[in-house]
């Protein structure tokens, strides 16, 4: 994945951040420093929503990603939610039971109107 | 034209040449000292590319020790109940990998015989690098800790409370949170006839296969072992499977599965695989998902390890013997006995068959751990030298048209599945990776799938 396809779209205190192609081992290290640095230069978004519209597969390293942001948000007392994922992805998620840790949407709009718990 | 017009016209043509003359001294002055910086960068880039060489050589060379350290972690063995047939098959990634697996008899000291049970694990840390490898080391060291600490003789081991022992271990060492472990541990209970399981982590299910019924695809899932999720107790319940005779599972980390050949991932054709050959015995089934997954990717390793499993409880005729030389005559008239059984006696390649295991029994370097399955549709030996791990060569040398499954080069139906047909006109073989096993299979019935 290249680094111009990670995009991070800021609202007041609310986020979007927008993932493309596959989420794998090969991409996920460099991905999750890169949205670290992102979201430390916005230290006012208390929520984030990873869009996951444009991503077609993610792997276990592509899940510790999510994971990674979601403990990141948690320790600056902000959420994560996950939003527009295909059907594959979702049943990650469900199977692993992760939706009952990080909420799941069908889409960005819905995921952002949510507020947080 | 005047003698101080010429003079005037000589002198500045003498300038003119004096300044060419400097111009050029200058530049070539000017050449040299870019030269020499070309040089002198030319040499320091070389020395860059030399301390990169030397670094990635030291990287590959600690890589390759980790994949050592792993690939020796990995069981040699894996402990398998007399009426059962386990067989694994392990291929690292690129570097190295995060899978592991076991199976071990667990320990009820003197109440043995009220409690045959086994241990059963395999699991997946993300990642393939050094950390992967160190990251498996203490999963694994966490499930052999709990069973010399936490584990008393007679005692019933509930897997949710080792996923547990598991995940606040791992809390405790301060992984980072993009690390997590997709783990599966199960207690066969061959008392029971009942396999108690817990999961975290794994996206893909396992399989049930079962001669008389469907393919049964047991979503194991789960929450995974992560610090970014904190411990979590008791969210990973036991659930209990009942395994009858007949059955087989299918157990498998994800790289097998998810592997993609560009147009679908593997996941979509095994389970095909898995219906059409259910009748074949674990080793040989182990070998056809190999090489069909092999086709399937056009031979390139995955991008993840590829590791499974098969466990299988057969119905049909057991026997199992250590056969040596202090108890040769009463173990060779079981097997001859065996061997004899006149249901299939008119079978081919019985003979041959019966000539490869006699020539066994008479060498008298081996000391021979014999299993053996009669059942409907084939008969299969599974032989173990329990003094060299060496010993098949001979065999293969002198029987050379054994047909080995790993080996060969399947053909495809138009659903893209692999298309063998197993028949009454072959021996098959099959070894264990570390080849301590062999097995030798006769079909007796054509057109078994």
């Amino acid at each position: 994945m290249l680094k111009e396809s990670l995009k991070l779209l800021v609202e007041n205190n609310k986020a979007v951040l927008k993932f493309e192609g596959e989420v794998i081992f090969d991409n996920s290290n460099q991905l999750k420093e890169e949205a670290k640095q992102m979201l430390s230069k916005n230290e006012g978004v208390n929520k984030l929503v990873i869009d996951l519209a444009n991503v077609s597969y993610l792997d276990s390293s592509g899940v510790g990603l999510i994971l990674s942001l979601f403990k990141f948000m948690r320790n600056k007392k902000g959420t994560l939610a996950v939003a527009a994922a295909n059907e594959k992805i979702k049943r990650v998620f469900e199977v692993t039971k992760l939706q009952e840790i990080i909420p799941v949407y069908a889409g960005v709009e819905e995921a952002m109107e949510e507020e947080p718990v | 034209m005047n003698l101080s017009l010429m003079l005037l016209l000589l002198f500045l043509m003498t300038a003119l040449i004096i300044v060419l003359a400097v111009k050029i001294m200058i530049d070539k002055k000017d050449f040299r000292k870019l030269e020499s910086q070309a040089e002198i960068k030319n040499l320091k880039l070389k020395e860059q590319h030399g301390k990169i060489k030397e670094l990635e050589d030291d990287l590959k060379s600690k890589l390759k020790k980790a994949r050592n350290i792993h690939q020796r972690m990995l069981p040699d063995k894996l402990a398998e109940p007399a009426d059962y047939f386990i067989s694994d098959y392990y291929q690292p990634a690129e570097y190295i990998g995060g899978d592991y697996y076991n199976v071990f008899k667990i320990d009820h000291g003197a109440l043995d015989s009220f409690f045959d049970q086994y241990l059963l694990y395999f699991f997946d840390v993300s990642g393939h690098g050094i950390d992967s490898t160190l990251l498996s080391i203490f999963v694994n060291d966490s499930i052999e800790n709990y069973f010399k600490l936490r584990h008393s003789p007679g005692e019933k081991i509930s897997t949710s409370k080792l996923m547990n022992y598991i995940d606040q271990r791992y809390q405790n060492e301060g992984f980072p949170d993009d690390y997590l472990v997709c783990l599966f541990i199960a207690v066969l209970d061959k008392k029971k006839s009942t396999l108690n399981y817990s999961s975290g982590g794994f996206q893909y299910p396992i399989y049930k296969l079962d001669q008389e019924e469907q393919i049964k695809e047991i979503n194991i899932g789960g929450l995974p072992i992560s610090a970014a999720l904190g411990a979590l107790p008791d969210s990973r319940e036991e659930q209990t499977l009942n395994f009858e005779k007949n059955n087989t599972l299918m157990l498998s980390t994800d790289g097998l599965l998810e592997q993609s050949n560009g147009q679908q991932q593997y996941f979509q054709q095994l389970q095909g695989i898995l219906k059409k050959y259910k009748f074949l015995p674990a080793p040989f089934l182990k070998d056809l998902i190999r090489s069909d997954f092999y086709k399937f990717t056009n031979d390139s390793p995955g991008k993840d390890d590829i590791t499974f499993l098969l466990v299988e409880r057969p119905a049909g005729e057991i026997i199992n013997c250590i056969f040596d030389q202090e108890n040769n005559n009463a173990e060779a008239a079981e097997i001859k006995e065996f061997l004899d059984q006149n249901l299939w006696s008119e079978h081919p390649l019985l003979q041959t068959f019966k000539d490869i295991i006699t020539d066994l029994l008479k060498n008298p370097e081996f000391k021979l751990k014999i299993k053996a399955l009669n059942k409907q549709q084939l008969l299969m030996f599974s032989l173990e030298n329990l003094n060299d791990k060496t010993g098949w060569d001979s065999i293969l040398n002198y029987y050379p048209d054994l047909i080995s499954i790993a080996e060969k080069d399947l053909n495809r139906s138009q659903n893209g599945e692999a298309d063998i047909s197993f028949n009454k006109k072959e021996i098959y073989f099959s070894h264990t990776a570390s080849n301590n096993r062999m097995y030798l299979m006769l079909i007796k019935e054509d057109d078994l799938n």
